[in-house]
C-alpha cells in the first residue's frame, strides 16, 4: 500500500516539476542596439542594424547556450528620443549597448551611460571621444588630425584650397571636425580659410545663392547619403561644377541610387573599399547579398565587425565588467578589410585612401 | 518465488481501472476540443487571408489603372493631370514624369522640398528596371527622397521616350491594415514584401518606419522559410508573445501576407474549459481514489480475518465461529471452512482408531511370533524335563533307579527349569522395555535378540552366521526393545522367505561394525534377494508378497519408522549375489 502512495506521489511530484519548468525561462542575454532607424538618417542606421544583425544571425542568436537577445531602438537623430533609449536599457538592466551611429547621438547618450555598461560604436567618427578614457569602444577610426592631415595635404597638393562647406547641423558632434579641425589643418598646409559654412537643412535655393557668391575651387558636405546625394543633384542642376568632396557618412548605396549621374567624380576619403577582393570581405557580401539582396554598405560591414568582435569576445565570457578590458587586451582583430587595431583609449587605427564615385560605384583612385 | 501481494493487486487494478479511463476519457475529450478550436482558428484565419489578398489585389489593380489613365492621358493633359490625380489617390504620394534618361522633367507631390525638376534618378531600381525592357514595375521598399520614409513605387512607360513613377507611401497602407483587428482590438495582419522587409505591420509600426526585414524573425525562420504556405502556424513574436495563423503569397507581387492572432486571447474560453476540466478530473479522481480504498477495504477486511482464522486452523486451534461479514460470497467461504474444519477433526478421529487398529494388529503378530519363538525355546527342555521324569518314574516301577541317577535327572529337570525361567525374563524384558532408553553395549544386546531367534531358526535347519566383532565393544544410548523389534522382525522375515522357496543350506549371516559414518547392523540371507520391480515398495504400509493369513504387511514398514524416526537412522535393502541384506545404520551419538 506505501508503495502504491509513494509512486502517485512520485507522478504528481513529476507533474509538478513539468508545471514548474513551463514557466520558467532562460535568461536571456541581452544586447540594447540604438541607432537612427527611421527617416533622413536611417540609411546609415539600418545598414549598421543589419550587419550587425548578419552576424548574429550566423550563431543563431546564442553564445555558450545562452540566448542573445538584442532590443532594437530607435533614436531617430532626435536627442530625446536617444536618451530615452538609453533610459529604457538602463531600466532593463541592459550592460551592453551597442551605438549610436552618429557622432552627435553618441555625445548625447555617452554622459547617460553608467559606469557598469559599456557602450560600442560601429560608427561614431567624432574626434570629441578621441583619446578619451570612458566606456566606449568604436570600430570607427576617428577623425584625427592625423587623418585630416593626409586629406589636407591631398587636396592642397591638386590646387584646391577655397572649401565651401556645407554640413548637417542636426550631427554637429560629427560635422564639427570638419567645421573647426579639418578647417584649422587645411589652412595650416595651405589651404584658405573656408569660403562659407553652410547648414544642409537650410533651403537648397539658399545654399546655392550663398556658394554662388564665393570663389570655391571645393565644396566640401558633411552630411548623410540622401541629403547629400539630393544637394549635388540640385548644385549640378544649377550648373555648378565645382569638384565636391563627401564625409564618409554619405557612403552608402542610397547615395549612388539618390544622386544619378550628378554624383559621378565626387570625392570620398575612407578605410573601406566597397570593391575590396579580400577573401573574408567576398565571403561577408555573398552572405549579406544572399539575406538582404542589396549590397552592403561600408557601414553594414562595420556593424558586421564589431558583431564579430563582441561575439569573440562573449564566447570566452559573458562578464561586461570586464568586456572593454578583455576587447583591449586581445588589441588586434581580424577585419573583413584588413586588421583592426586598438589604442589603449579604443580607438582604432586603420589606413586612409581616397575614392571617387566613377560609374555609379566607389573606386579607390589614385589622388 | 517471490509471491505478489494480493491486496496490493486488487488496489492498483482498482486505481487502474478507475483513474486510466478518466484521465483517457478528459485527455481525449481536451484534445478534440483544442483540434476543433484550432480547426476553427485555421478557417476563420484562411477567410481573412482571401479577403486581404483580393483586397490587396484590389489596391495595387486600383494603381495600375490609374496608371493606364496616366499612359493614356498624359501626353495631351500634361502637368494638370498629375495634380488632379494625385488630388485623388490618397495611396499616391508623388507621381513624377522621367525621360529616357531618368531626368525628372514633370511631377506633383504632397512634400515638394527636396525635388526638383531636372534630378536625375537613372541609378533608381524602378528607372532601371524599364531600361530594361519592362513595361511598368514595382519596386520592393526603399527609402524615398521626397519625404525619407520608407515608400514602393510603381513606374510605367507612357512612350517611349516618357516614364511615369507613382511612389507610394506605406503609411497609406495602414487604413487598409487596420480594417484586419483580432477581438482583443490588435491588429491581425502583416504584409512584407518579396525581398522581408515590413510593408505595412500596425502591430508595431516601428517595423516598417525602420525598414525592418522579417528574415531575423522566429516565424520567419520556423515556418516562412520552410515554406508552411496557407497550413496553421505559432509562432513567437518579438515580445515573446505566442500567436498562432496563417500566411499566404498574394500572386501580384509575392508580398507575403500574415494573418494572426494572439494565442492566449484566441485560447481563453479553451483554456478556462481546460481548467475546469482538469478540476474535475482531479475531483473525480480525488473520488475515485476514495472509493478504491473504501471497496479494497472491504474486501480485504474479512479476508485478512478468514486469512487469520486459518492460520489459527492450520496451528491446530479449533474454531468455532468466524464473525459474520456483509459478502455471500465470503460467508459461504467462512462457512465451508468451519465444515471443512469439522469434515478434518472426524477424519482425523477416523485415522486415530485406524492407527490403533494397526498398533493391535501389529501387537498380536509380534504376540504370535513371540509364542513361535517361545514355543521353539520350550521344546527342548520340556523334552529333557519330560524324558528325566518318566525315566525315573520307569526306573523307580522297576526298582532299578539309582540313587545317582535319580540326582542326575533332578539335576537335569532343575537346569531345564532354570532355562525355562530365564527365557521367560527374557522375553518378558523384550515386550516390556520397548521404548525404554538405556546405555548398552549393542553385541550384547544384539547376542540377547538371536537367543530368541536361534531355536527357531535352529528347528527350521536354518544356519545362522554371526559375524559380530566383539573385540570392540560399542556402547550405546538406545531403545533395546525398539531395536530387537525390527532386527526380530527382519531375521523372521528372512527365515519365512528361506523356507517358503526351501533354499538348500538357509543362511543367515549378521554382522555388525562401526565406521566413521556411523554403526551397521546387516542381515542377510541367502534366499535370492528382492524383485526389482517390489523394491521401492517393500517399506510402504500394507504391502506384503506372503499370503494374506500369514503377512500384515505392515512389519517392515513399523521397522523402517521406528529406525527412521526413533532410532534417527536408516533402514536400506539391497541385493547381494546370494539373496538380500537390509542394513540398519545407528547414528554414532
Amino acid at each position: 500500500m506505501k508503495l502504491i502512495f509513494k509512486q502517485l506521489l512520485g507522478v504528481l511530484f513529476v507533474l509538478l516539476i513539468f508545471a514548474g519548468c513551463e514557466n520558467k525561462q532562460n535568461t536571456d542575454l541581452k544586447i540594447g542596439f540604438v541607432a537612427g532607424l527611421s527617416g533622413k538618417y536611417s540609411s546609415l542606421g539600418t545598414s549598421v542594424r543589419d550587419g550587425f544583425m548578419l552576424a548574429f544571425d550566423e550563431i543563431n542568436y546564442t553564445i555558450k547556450n545562452q540566448k542573445v537577445q538584442i532590443i532594437q531602438k530607435d533614436d531617430q537623430q532626435n536627442d530625446e528620443k536617444a536618451k530615452q533609449a538609453i533610459e529604457y536599457f538602463v531600466q532593463n538592466d541592459i550592460k551592453l549597448i551597442v551605438g549610436n551611429t552618429t557622432s552627435s547621438m553618441t555625445k548625447v547618450t555617452l554622459p547617460l551611460i553608467p559606469k557598469d555598461t559599456l557602450l560600442l560604436s560601429a560608427t561614431a567618427s567624432s574626434s570629441f571621444f578621441t583619446k578619451k578614457d570612458d566606456n566606449l569602444l568604436r570600430i570607427q577610426v576617428d577623425n584625427s588630425s592625423k587623418r585630416y592631415l593626409s586629406l589636407a595635404q591631398k587636396l592642397v597638393s591638386h590646387g584646391y584650397k577655397n572649401i565651401f562647406f556645407i554640413y548637417d547641423s542636426n550631427n554637429k558632434a560629427y560635422t564639427d571636425d570638419y567645421n573647426y579641425i579639418f578647417e584649422k589643418i587645411f589652412i595650416t598646409q595651405g589651404g584658405n580659410k573656408y569660403t562659407k559654412k553652410v547648414d544642409l537643412n537650410n533651403k537648397y535655393s539658399d545654399i546655392l545663392a550663398q556658394l554662388q557668391k564665393t570663389q570655391s575651387d571645393m565644396i566640401v558636405i558633411a552630411g548623410n547619403s540622401v541629403a547629400s546625394a539630393s544637394i549635388i543633384q540640385y548644385l549640378r542642376l544649377h550648373n555648378i561644377d565645382t569638384k565636391i568632396f563627401v564625409s564618409g557618412w554619405a557612403k552608402t548605396d542610397d547615395f549612388i541610387i539618390q544622386g544619378g549621374k550628378a554624383i559621378e567624380g565626387v570625392l570620398f576619403s575612407g578605410t573601406y573599399n566597397e570593391n575590396s577582393q579580400d577573401k573574408r570581405f567576398l565571403e561577408f557580401k555573398t552572405k549579406y547579398e544572399t539575406k538582404y539582396k542589396k549590397s552592403p554598405s561600408i557601414f553594414a560591414l562595420q556593424g558586421y565587425e564589431l558583431a564579430q568582435i563582441i561575439i569573440k569576445n562573449l564566447r570566452n565570457s559573458t562578464d561586461i565588467q570586464t568586456l572593454k578590458k578583455r576587447i583591449l587586451t586581445i588589441q588586434r582583430y581580424n577585419g573583413l578589410q584588413g586588421d583592426i587595431t586598438f589604442d589603449k583609449y579604443g580607438d582604432v587605427m586603420r589606413d586612409f585612401f581616397m575614392m571617387e564615385v566613377k560609374n555609379s560605384q566607389f573606386v579607390v583612385m589614385d589622388f | 518465488m517471490h509471491l505478489k501481494s494480493l491486496k496490493n493487486n486488487i488496489l492498483v487494478y482498482l486505481l487502474a481501472f478507475t483513474i486510466v479511463p478518466l484521465f483517457l476519457g478528459s485527455s481525449i475529450i481536451l484534445y478534440n476540443a483544442y483540434n476543433s478550436e484550432k480547426k476553427s482558428i485555421l478557417y476563420n484565419h484562411t477567410q481573412y487571408l482571401k479577403q486581404a489578398k483580393a483586397q490587396i489585389n484590389s489596391l495595387l489593380e486600383d494603381i495600375e489603372d490609374k496608371g493606364k489613365y496616366v499612359q493614356k492621358n498624359y501626353l495631351r493633359k500634361k502637368h494638370n493631370l498629375v495634380i488632379d490625380l494625385l488630388h485623388v489617390s490618397k495611396s499616391i504620394n508623388t507621381i513624377m514624369i522621367l525621360n529616357n534618361d531618368g531626368i525628372l522633367t514633370d511631377f506633383s507631390s504632397s512634400t515638394k522640398d527636396k525635388i526638383f525638376i531636372g534630378y536625375d534618378y537613372s541609378n533608381t531600381p524602378f528607372f532601371k528596371a524599364l531600361q530594361k525592357g519592362k513595361k511598368n514595375h514595382w519596386t520592393d521598399v526603399y527609402l524615398s527622397l521626397d519625404n525619407y520614409t520608407p515608400s514602393i513605387s510603381y513606374s510605367f512607360r507612357i512612350d517611349t521616350n516618357t516614364l511615369a513613377v507613382f511612389i507610394i507611401n506605406l503609411y497609406s497602407l495602414d487604413d487598409f491594415s487596420d480594417k484586419f483587428k483580432s477581438g482583443d482590438g490588435s491588429s491581425m495582419i502583416q504584409i512584407v514584401d518579396k525581398e522581408g522587409i515590413y510593408i505595412s505591420h500596425l502591430e508595431y509600426p516601428e517595423s516598417v518606419y525602420q525598414r525592418k526585414t522579417i528574415l531575423n524573425t522566429k516565424l520567419y525562420k520556423k515556418h516562412i522559410k520552410n515554406n508552411k504556405i496557407n497550413e496553421q502556424i505559432v509562432f513567437f513574436d518579438n515580445q515573446k508573445e505566442k500567436n498562432i495563423g496563417v500566411y499566404g503569397l498574394s500572386e501580384k507581387l509575392h508580398w507575403t501576407i500574415i494573418i494572426k492572432e494572439k494565442y492566449d486571447y484566441l485560447f481563453k474560453t479553451y483554456y478556462t474549459n481546460l481548467w475546469f476540466i482538469i478540476l474535475f478530473t482531479l475531483l473525480l479522481f480525488s473520488i475515485s481514489v476514495y472509493f478504491s480504498f473504501r471497496l479494497s477495504k472491504s474486501i480485504l477486511l474479512p479476508l485478512d480475518l478468514l486469512s487469520n482464522k486459518m492460520d489459527d486452523i492450520a496451528k491446530g486451534k479449533t474454531i468455532e465461529k468466524i464473525e459474520a461479514n456483509h459478502y455471500s460470497e465470503l460467508e459461504k467461504l467462512s462457512h465451508n471452512f468451519l465444515l471443512m474444519q469439522k469434515k478434518i477433526a472426524v477424519r482425523e478421529n477416523e485415522n486415530r482408531q485406524k492407527d490403533k487398529q494397526i498398533y493391535d494388529s501389529i501387537k498380536m503378530a509380534q504376540m504370535g511370533e513371540m509364542i513361535g519363538n517361545i514355543a521353539h525355546q520350550w521344546r527342548q527342555p520340556l523334552s529333557v524335563i519330560s524324558t528325566a521324569a518318566s525315566g525315573m518314574k520307569m526306573q523307580k516301577e522297576y526298582g532299578v533307579l539309582e540313587d545317582t541317577q535319580f540326582e542326575h535327572c533332578c539335576d537335569l529337570i532343575v537346569d531345564s527349569t532354570q532355562f525355562l525361567s530365564e527365557t521367560i525374563e527374557t522375553f518378558r524384558n523384550f515386550i516390556k522395555d520397548k521404548k525404554e532408553l538405556r546405555e548398552v553395549i549393542l553385541q550384547e544386546e544384539i547376542e540377547s535378540i538371536l537367543k530368541i531367534v536361534s531355536a527357531s531358526l535352529t528347528n527350521n535347519h536354518i544356519t545362522l552366521l554371526n559375524k559380530i566383532d566383539y573385540t570392540h565393544k560399542i556402547n550405546l544410548l538406545l531403545s533395546v526393545g525398539e531395536l530387537s523389534q525390527v532386527v526380530i522382525n527382519i531375521i523372521n522375515n528372512a527365515k519365512d522367505i528361506l523356507l517358503e522357496k526351501k533354499i538348500q543350506d538357509p543362511l543367515i549371516i549378521i554382522s555388525l561394525f562401526e565406521d566413521k559414518t556411523g554403526i551397521s547392523l546387516t542381515i542377510e540371507d541367502n534366499a535370492g534377494g528382492v524383485p526389482q520391480e517390489i523394491m521401492g515398495k517393500i517399506f510402504d504400509p500394507y504391502f506384503t508378497t506372503k499370503h494374506q493369513s500369514q503377512g500384515t504387511g505392515l512389519g517392515l514398514h513399523m521397522s523402517y519408522r521406528i529406525v527412521t524416526e526413533s532410532l534417527k537412522g536408516d533402514l536400506i535393502v539391497e541385493n547381494t549375489e546370494k539373496g538380500a541384506k537390509f542394513s540398519i545404520v545407528l547414528p554414532l551419538k
